[in-house]
């Protein structure tokens, strides 16, 4: 983290305010996004948790503008990249903004590289694409950064096409030609997913290196909570298209205040207390509800154990509890949800 | 624990009797190429694998993508032909069992697949396909069944008003609901689980993993459990096997495997899992470089060129697995 300058407040890097991105579907409208607002702090890594259908990759598209229009449309919302509104920009002005300012990275590195050329023809037009510098440059520099994501030989490796490469090798290189141009913001949309546990915890490490001799901010999108603990500084978790709940990493695993977070916690099994284990996990009842037809309320509602009337009502607010951690439930006053998920 | 006399061989670790074995299992999947797609060269996907799974026991198999579990799974099952060894289900050696023979032990080992969405047949309702599993092994009386596939989807959570739906309109972790019933269906007394939860998100993993204790409970079911989610195997798993590249490298109590690794694999994998807890201080240690490829595997151990710990010895010996504790079993020749 940067430290902030004496007396001035730092603005953020990147302000999301009250987005919306919705889907106009046949079957009606999906809300993917539906009133969600964070910030990120230059240098910092926040991460978005959330399972299939809860928004945070649409979420990260939206920050890029990589939403498909129609079906997808901006219903409401600003996102501000060092105070500039991304929604209002041209489709040349986001080009220039994308891969220069903000990169990102994909969950599967083998469909988001081209099979047909070599790795490095694929970083040295990112290069040339955002800046002035010759061919040969441009190679240069593609060999650089090949060298700093730890692929070993690059002057070789460069030319090598994506599927002589294994799959944490091909992530690599998505993360080179992401930092090429030295963004201001990283997107990582499930970056390690798809890959074995030894590769993952390479590329966690080497996202960790990067960002402290880089000092890059990270907008980590994933489901894993093991890996927020290791990668993030903040969390925001998203249900239902909202986010639900967002704190510093430590107090968000030390005292989480919505049922929802509390139930993703008990959900996990844990190798590091395998001496105090509990018999069974607590599972969250019941399924993702269908975006098509959230339930009215909170939507987290059908799924809930500490449900009231109430909820299946009114929409609660993000309310900050204090120590900038905000939840999204109307009962986290009277709830210790804490005890529930603690062995 | 069973108290019979403890056996040295890895197969009878564990103690009891086994209801699935195998020895030296090798399976090889040639690779064509040239003129006339001659043989060039062989992909070891398993490479000499002993173990035994006993009756009521839960069987974890852990490996990286490229390490055969899948394989071995599936070789085991004789939904592909091992190459070598023996597979002896109930203490009869099916290996080389014909079609119409094997067909009677089909019944009694079951699969439950990774992808519920690939692995059910998208123009059949619920009640069809369960009702082929009956038709095909003679179960039940035509007039019973309606019934028995109301209990049976009652048991996995689901209920009756289901039997008439598609597939595709349930959600992920009720289309694996419906793929364990299927599995149940034919009442069988071996079931693999091929990385049953994988697919699914994680508040979903955590229902079908109590599922299926409930399940193994209630039916005394035996299971092979493929994963390469440490922590989920842990949970499931009274011992757990520990595959790399082909073979074996550790087979131990779940427990015991989790708090004291022998081999340097087994560690490194352990250490690789993030813990879901921003306070929690370890020594995290990292593999350098990738699974070397199963058509020309490194000579000796297999581990050796990522293992922090190899020396010489290692690319010229093969490690055999070796009783390392009481029912532990280890292939490393420096621990």
């Amino acid at each position: 983290m940067l430290m902030p300058y004496a007396g001035v407040p730092p603005s953020p890097l990147l302000e999301v305010r009250g987005l919306k991105t919705y889907f106009d579907t046949d079957a009606g409208t999906v809300k993917a996004v539906d009133g969600v607002s964070f910030h990120i702090d230059r240098g910092e890594t926040l991460a978005v948790v959330g399972e299939s259908g809860s928004g945070k990759s649409v979420t990260s598209l939206s920050v890029m503008r990589l939403v498909p229009h129609p079906p997808g449309r901006f219903a409401a919302g600003e996102i501000l990249f060092e105070g500039q509104d991304l929604l209002k920009k041209s489709p040349s002005e986001m080009r220039r903004i994308r891969g220069n300012d903000i990169a990102m990275i994909f969950q599967e590195p083998m469909t988001s590289l081209n099979p047909v050329q070599t790795v490095g023809h694929q970083i040295i037009e990112v290069v040339r694409l955002h800046q002035s510098v010759s061919k040969r440059q441009a190679r240069q520099r593609a060999i650089e950064m090949l060298d700093l994501v730890g692929i070993p030989e690059p002057g070789k490796r460069i030319d090598a096409f994506p599927h002589q490469m294994s799959g944490g090798m091909r992530q690599r290189v998505m993360i080179a030609m992401a930092l090429s141009c030295n963004p201001k913001l990283l997107i990582a949309d499930e970056p390690t997913t798809a890959l074995d546990v030894t590769i993952q915890a390479q590329i966690l490490d080497l996202m960790r290196r990067l960002k402290r001799e880089l000092g890059m901010a990270i907008l980590f999108i994933t489901h894993d909570l093991g890996v927020v603990a290791e990668m993030a500084d903040r969390v925001v978790v998203m249900y239902g298209g909202r986010a639900v709940e967002e704190g510093s990493v430590a107090s968000i695993f030390a005292n989480p205040r919505m049922p929802y977070t509390a139930g993703l916690m008990g959900s996990i099994p844990r190798v590091d207390r395998i001496g105090e284990r509990r018999e069974r996990l607590v599972a969250i009842p019941g399924n993702v509800p269908n975006p098509l037809h959230l339930p009215p309320g909170c939507t987290f509602n059908t799924r809930c154990r500490h449900v009231r009337d109430h909820c299946r009502e009114v929409v609660p607010v993000l309310e900050d509890t204090g120590d900038h951690h905000m939840v999204r439930c109307v009962r986290w006053r009277e709830l210790s949800l804490k005890q529930e998920i603690t062995p | 624990m069973s108290d019979l006399p403890q056996a040295r061989d890895v197969v009878s670790a564990g103690g009891g009797e086994n209801l699935v074995e195998v020895r030296n299992l090798k399976k090889y999947f040639p690779i064509r190429g040239g003129f006339f797609s001659r043989v060039v060269d062989h992909v070891k996907a398993v490479e000499d694998v002993s173990f035994g799974v006993r009756k009521g026991e839960v069987v974890g198999l852990v490996g990286e993508s490229g390490s055969g579990k899948t394989t071995a799974g599936r070789t085991l099952l004789r939904l592909t032909e091992p190459t070598s060894g023996e597979i002896i289900f109930d203490g009869v050696d099916i290996t080389t069992l014909p079609p119409d023979e094997m067909r009677h032990y089909r019944k009694d080992m079951q699969i439950v697949f990774q992808d519920p969405y690939a692995s059910l047949n998208p123009r059949l309702t619920v009640e069809d396909t369960i009702l082929q599993a009956y038709r095909i092994h003679g179960l039940w009386k035509p007039a019973e069944r309606r019934e028995k596939i109301g209990e049976l989807l009652r048991a996995v959570g689901l209920s009756s008003h289901h039997m008439s739906r598609y597939p595709h309109e349930f959600s992920g972790g009720q289309r694996q609901r419906i793929g364990i019933a299927r599995a149940l269906a034919v009442n069988p007394r071996f079931i693999l689980a091929d990385e049953p939860v994988s697919a699914l998100d994680v508040s979903i993993q955590a229902q079908v993993i109590n599922l299926l204790q409930d399940l193994k409970d209630e039916f005394g079911l035996t299971l092979l459990f493929i994963a390469h989610d440490l922590s989920v195997v842990e949970y499931i798993s009274d011992r757990v096997i520990v595959m790399y590249l082909g073979r074996v490298m550790e087979i131990a109590p779940s427990r015991e495997l989790y708090l004291n690794p022998v081999h340097p694999y087994t560690e490194a994998l352990l250490s690789a899992v993030p813990i879901p807890d921003p306070t929690a201080t370890y020594e995290r240690q990292i593999l350098q470089g990738d699974i070397p490829s199963p058509i020309n595997p490194p000579s000796g151990c297999v581990f050796r060129t990522r293992c922090p710990i190899a020396s010489k010895e290692c690319a010229e010996i093969v490690p055999v697995l070796e009783e390392k504790r009481s029912q532990h079993f280890a292939a490393c020749i420096k621990r």
